[in-house]
C-alpha cells in the first residue's frame, strides 16, 4: 500500500520535470520573442509552433494525475490558492492563443502585438507557476483564510518569489538553447544570448541554493541529501556553459534539461512524504492522508505505464520529423507561415 | 448560497464557452481525415489544398478549445474542492486517462500534421492526421465517461471514515450521505469498467459525437458555401462541399438514432430529468409530448400544443405506458433514505426541492430538438438539390439560397450542443452526482464570494477577447483562401 503512494509521488515529480523540460523551452522562447528582430521572431515562432500544444499536455497530465492519485491534495491546494490559480490560468489562456493568433496573419503590427502578448503571458504564467510550486514547497499554499484575498499576500514570501524567479530564468536559458539548437547555424549571436542567460541562471541558482540550505526544511529524508542533490545540479549548469562555448547545442539542451530534473528531484526529496508542506497554521498534506484507494492507484499505475511511454514515443517522432533537413529546396515552412 | 450561486454561474460560463470549440474540432478532425483520404485515393491535388486549408482553421479552433479547457480541469479544485475530494478516487482517473491517452496523441500529431507537410511523406502525413482525429475522439470518450458518472454513477462504493473513532466502513449500497457525513466520506472505485461505462455513457457518447460530427460537417459546408457563393476560384470548394454534405446527412441520420436511444436511457435511469424536460407533473398513461409551451411552475401546468401519448411512445415504446410525473419523483423509497420515517404527506412538500428548474429544462430541451430538426431538414434540402442537379447552378435562385443559408447554418448544431448541454446539466440539479451528492454541498469552503466574483469577471473578459479574436482570425483565414497551397 505504502509503496504505491511513494511511486505516485515520484511519478508526479517526474511529470512536473517533464513539463519543465518540454514546456520550459516554449515558455522561454515565448518570453524571448519581445527582444527579437522580426525575421528572427518569425523563425522562433515557427520552431515552437508544432510543439507548444503537446508540451502543455504534461501540465494537464500532472494536474489529472494529482486529481486521481491524491484528490485531497488537489482539492485543498487549488481551493486555497484560489486567486493565484485563476491568474495563472488567465495568463495561460493568452499564451496559448497568442501563438496561434500570431501565426494567423502576416501584418507587422499584428505580429509584434501578439509576440508581446505571448512574451508577457509566458513570463507571468511561468512566474506564477514557479511561485505556486514554491508555496506548496514552503507551506504558504495552505495558510489562506477564507475570502480575504490573503493567499496572494502569503505567497509574497522568500521561497515562492525565489522559486518563481528561478523558474523564469531557467525557461529563458532553456528556451534560448532550444532556439540555438534548432537554428543550427552556429550563429554567434544566439550563442551569446545563451551564455548570458546561462550566467544569469547560475547566479540565481546559487542564491537559491543558499536559501534552500539555510531556510528550507526537510521531513523524512535528511536535509543534506536533498541539499546535495540540489548542489549537484550545478554540474550540468557548468557543463552547459562550457559546451555552449563549443556551440554543441544538443548537449547544452540535454544539460539544461538535466538541471531542471535535478532541481525538481531535490525539492521532491525534501518535501517527501508531504505533498504540501506543513506551516504555522496548517498541518500540511502527506501522501498517505491524501491518496486515493489502492485500486485506483493500481489502475492509474497501469495507465501511466502504458500511456507515458506512448506519449514519449509521440514526442520522439515529432522531434524527429521537425529536425529533418527540408527535403525539397529551401525551408518552405517559414515562407508558408508568413502568408 | 452566494458562493454556490457564483460558482455555478462561473462553471456554466466557462464550461459553456469551452464547449463551443471541441464539438467543432472533433467533427472537423474527422472531416479532414475524410478529405485527406480522398486525396490519397484519388490523387487530386485539390484535396491536399483543402486538407491544408481546413487544418489551419482547425488549429485556431483547437487552440481556443485547449486554452479554455485547461481552466475546467483546475476549476474542479478551485471551486468544487468538496466534490473533488468526495469523488476524486473515481472521477480523477478518467480525467488523467484523457490527458495521457487522448491529449498527447491529439496535440502532438496536430503539430506534425499542421506543420509537417514538407517533412513527411503522403502516408505518414495521413497517419498523423488520423492519429490526431483518434485522439480527439478518445478525449470525448473519457470526458463523457467522467460526466456520465455524475449522471448515472456506478462501479463504486461509499467509504465513511468516522471522524470520532477513525474507523473506516463502507456505507450501504444506494445510501445518501448526510451533509455532516460528506467531509469524511468518499466514493471508492470497485469496478473500473463498470464506472467508466456507466448506464448512460454509451448513449451519451454516441449522441455527443454525432452532434460533434454535425458541427464539423456544417462548419465545412458553410465555409465551402461562402466560397461557392462568392465565386472564389478555388478548385476544392465544390468537391469538398459535396463531401461535407454527405457527412452532414449521415451524421444527422445517426443523430436521430442516438437522440432517441439517449431519451430511452434517460427515461430508465433519470426519470426526474425526463419529467423536467417535458414539464410532466402528474403520473399518467398516454403521457403527452408538448410541441411547444410554457411551464407554469407555480400551478404545475404547461400551456402549449401537445400530442397525447407521444411521450409514453417515445420513452417506453408504447403510447399506453405509464410515465411517472414529478409529483411522484423522486420515489418515496429514495426520499426516505434522506428523511427516514417521513409520511407520504410530508414527502409531497419535500419533493419540489429535488426538482430541477422545470421551465428552463423544458425550453432548452426544445431548443435542442428543434435545432436538430432544422439540421435534418437542411441536409435533406441539400440532398434534393444535389439529386436534381441544381446544387452548383449559380443561376438558380434556389441554389444561391441554399449556399447563403449554409453560411449561417453552422450556428444550428452549435446552438443544439449548447442547449442540449444546458438541459443535461441543469436537468441533473439539485444533484452534482445523481442521487448521492448535492451541488450545494459540494462547493468550496475556502474561497470567498468576492474572490469568485472577481475570477468570474476575469474569465468572462478573457473569454470575450479570445472569442472575438478567434472569430476574426478564422474569418480572415477563410477570406484569404488561396489556390497555390
Amino acid at each position: 500500500m505504502e509503496t504505491l503512494q511513494i511511486v505516485w509521488f515520484a511519478l508526479l515529480a517526474a511529470l512536473l520535470a517533464a513539463f519543465m523540460v518540454c514546456g520550459g523551452f516554449d515558455f522561454g522562447a515565448g518570453m524571448l520573442l519581445c527582444r527579437m528582430r522580426p525575421e528572427r521572431r518569425e523563425k522562433a515562432m515557427a520552431e515552437i509552433a508544432p510543439f507548444w500544444d503537446g508540451n502543455q499536455v504534461w501540465l494537464v497530465t500532472a494536474g489529472g494525475a494529482l486529481f486521481a492519485a491524491f484528490p485531497k491534495a488537489y482539492s485543498e491546494i487549488l481551493s486555497n490558492m484560489y486567486l493565484p490559480t485563476v491568474l495563472f490560468l488567465a495568463f495561460l489562456i493568452f499564451r496559448a492563443v497568442s501563438i496561434e493568433f500570431f501565426l494567423a496573419s502576416g501584418g507587422g503590427t499584428w505580429r509584434s502585438f501578439w509576440a508581446r502578448v505571448c512574451a508577457v503571458s509566458s513570463f507571468a504564467s511561468m512566474f506564477l507557476f514557479g511561485m505556486a510550486l514554491g508555496a506548496v514547497f514552503g507551506g504558504e499554499a495552505l495558510c489562506a483564510s477564507k475570502g480575504d484575498f490573503g493567499v496572494l499576500g502569503h505567497m509574497v514570501d522568500a521561497v515562492p518569489l525565489a522559486a518563481g524567479t528561478l523558474a523564469v530564468l531557467f525557461c529563458l536559458a532553456h528556451g534560448s538553447v532550444f532556439l540555438a539548437l534548432r537554428e543550427n547555424t552556429f550563429d554567434t549571436e544566439s550563442f551569446r544570448t545563451v551564455r548570458a542567460l546561462l550566467t544569469l541562471l547560475s547566479a540565481a541558482y546559487l542564491l537559491y541554493a543558499v536559501l534552500f540550505i539555510t531556510c528550507g526544511r526537510s521531513y523524512w529524508i535528511p536535509k543534506h541529501i536533498a541539499g546535495g542533490v540540489l548542489l549537484s545540479a550545478y554540474l550540468p549548469l557548468t557543463a552547459a556553459m562550457r559546451l555552449s562555448r563549443k556551440k554543441m547545442s544538443g548537449l547544452v539542451f540535454f544539460m539544461t534539461s538535466l538541471f531542471a530534473f535535478l532541481c525538481i528531484c531535490a525539492h521532491a526529496l525534501a518535501l517527501f512524504p508531504y505533498i504540501a508542506a506543513p506551516h504555522e497554521s496548517s498541518a500540511g498534506i502527506s501522501i498517505y492522508a491524501a491518496s486515493s484507494s489502492e485500486t485506483t492507484l493500481k489502475i492509474m499505475l497501469c495507465v501511466a505505464l502504458a500511456g507515458v511511454p506512448l506519449a514519449v514515443a509521440y514526442f520522439a517522432y515529432a522531434h524527429y520529423v521537425f529536425s529533418k533537413r527540408v527535403v525539397r529546396g529551401k525551408l518552405k515552412g517559414y515562407s508558408d507561415i508568413k502568408s | 448560497m452566494e458562493v454556490e450561486f457564483l460558482s455555478r454561474i462561473q462553471f456554466a460560463l466557462t464550461a459553456g464557452f469551452h464547449f463551443l470549440f471541441p464539438p467543432i474540432s472533433i467533427g472537423l478532425a474527422l472531416y479532414i481525415v475524410i478529405v485527406e483520404a480522398a486525396w490519397l485515393f484519388s490523387g487530386r491535388e485539390c484535396f491536399r489544398c483543402a486538407a491544408k486549408f481546413f487544418l489551419k482553421l482547425f488549429a485556431v479552433i483547437f487552440a481556443a478549445g485547449v486554452a479554455t479547457g485547461i481552466v475546467l480541469e483546475f476549476e474542479f479544485g478551485t471551486n468544487w474542492p468538496v466534490y473533488s475530494n468526495f469523488v476524486g478516487d473515481v472521477f480523477g482517473s478518467p480525467l488523467a486517462i484523457e490527458a495521457v491517452f487522448a491529449f498527447f496523441m491529439e496535440s502532438v500529431f496536430l503539430g506534425v500534421s499542421l506543420w509537417g507537410w514538407e517533412k513527411t511523406g503522403r502516408k505518414a502525413h495521413f497517419f498523423a492526421t488520423l492519429a490526431m482525429c483518434a485522439g480527439a475522439h478518445l478525449s470525448a470518450v473519457w470526458i463523457i465517461s467522467a460526466n456520465s458518472f455524475m449522471q448515472t454513477p456506478s462501479g463504486f462504493e461509499l467509504e465513511f471514515s468516522d471522524p470520532a473513532t477513525g474507523a473506516v466502513r463502507a456505507l450501504a449500497e444506494g445510501s445518501v450521505p448526510s451533509p455532516e457525513q460528506i467531509s469524511s466520506t468518499r466514493a471508492v472505485i470497485t469496478d473500473f469498467w463498470d464506472m467508466a461505462l456507466s448506464a448512460s455513457m454509451p448513449d451519451r457518447f454516441f449522441h455527443t459525437v454525432s452532434a460533434s460530427w454535425l458541427c464539423g460537417a456544417f462548419f465545412a459546408l458553410g465555409v465551402c458555401g461562402w466560397m461557392i457563393l462568392r465565386g472564389k476560384r478555388v478548385s476544392f470548394s465544390r468537391p469538398c462541399a459535396l463531401l461535407a454534405l454527405c457527412y452532414a446527412v449521415l451524421s444527422s441520420l445517426l443523430m436521430l438514432v442516438t437522440g432517441h436511444s439517449s431519451a430511452k436511457t434517460l427515461a430508465a435511469t433519470q426519470p426526474e430529468k425526463l419529467a423536467a424536460f417535458e414539464g410532466h407533473y402528474r403520473t399518467c398513461d398516454k403521457a403527452p409530448l408538448y410541441l411547444f409551451g410554457w411551464v407554469d411552475e407555480g400551478s404545475r401546468s404547461v400551456a402549449g400544443v401537445k400530442v397525447d401519448g407521444f411521450l409514453s411512445l417515445l420513452a417506453f415504446g408504447s403510447s399506453g405506458k405509464v410515465v411517472e410525473g414529478l409529483e411522484d419523483l423522486p420515489s418515496g423509497e429514495f426520499l426516505r433514505k434522506i428523511y427516514p420515517g417521513a409520511s407520504d404527506e410530508s414527502l409531497k412538500d419535500i419533493r419540489p426541492s429535488y426538482w430541477a428548474p422545470v421551465n428552463f429544462s423544458f425550453q432548452t430541451f426544445r431548443v435542442m430538438v428543434y435545432a436538430g430538426a432544422a439540421i435534418f431538414l437542411f441536409s435533406a434540402w441539400g440532398i434534393c438539390l444535389w439529386l436534381s442537379g441544381k446544387i452548383f447552378d449559380s443561376k438558380a435562385a434556389v441554389s444561391r439560397a441554399f449556399w447563403f443559408c449554409s453560411m449561417f447554418s453552422m450556428a444550428m448544431p452549435m446552438i443544439a450542443c449548447q442547449a442540449g448541454w444546458a438541459a443535461a446539466e441543469v436537468g441533473r440539479q439539485p444533484w452534482i452526482v445523481w442521487h448521492i451528492l448535492k451541488t450545494s454541498d459540494a462547493v468550496t469552503t475556502a474561497a470567498g464570494a468576492m474572490e469568485i466574483l472577481l475570477s468570474t469577471l476575469i474569465f468572462s473578459s478573457v473569454f470575450a477577447v479570445v472569442a472575438a479574436v478567434a472569430i476574426f482570425v478564422v474569418l480572415e483565414k477563410i477570406r484569404r483562401v488561396r489556390e497555390d497551397c
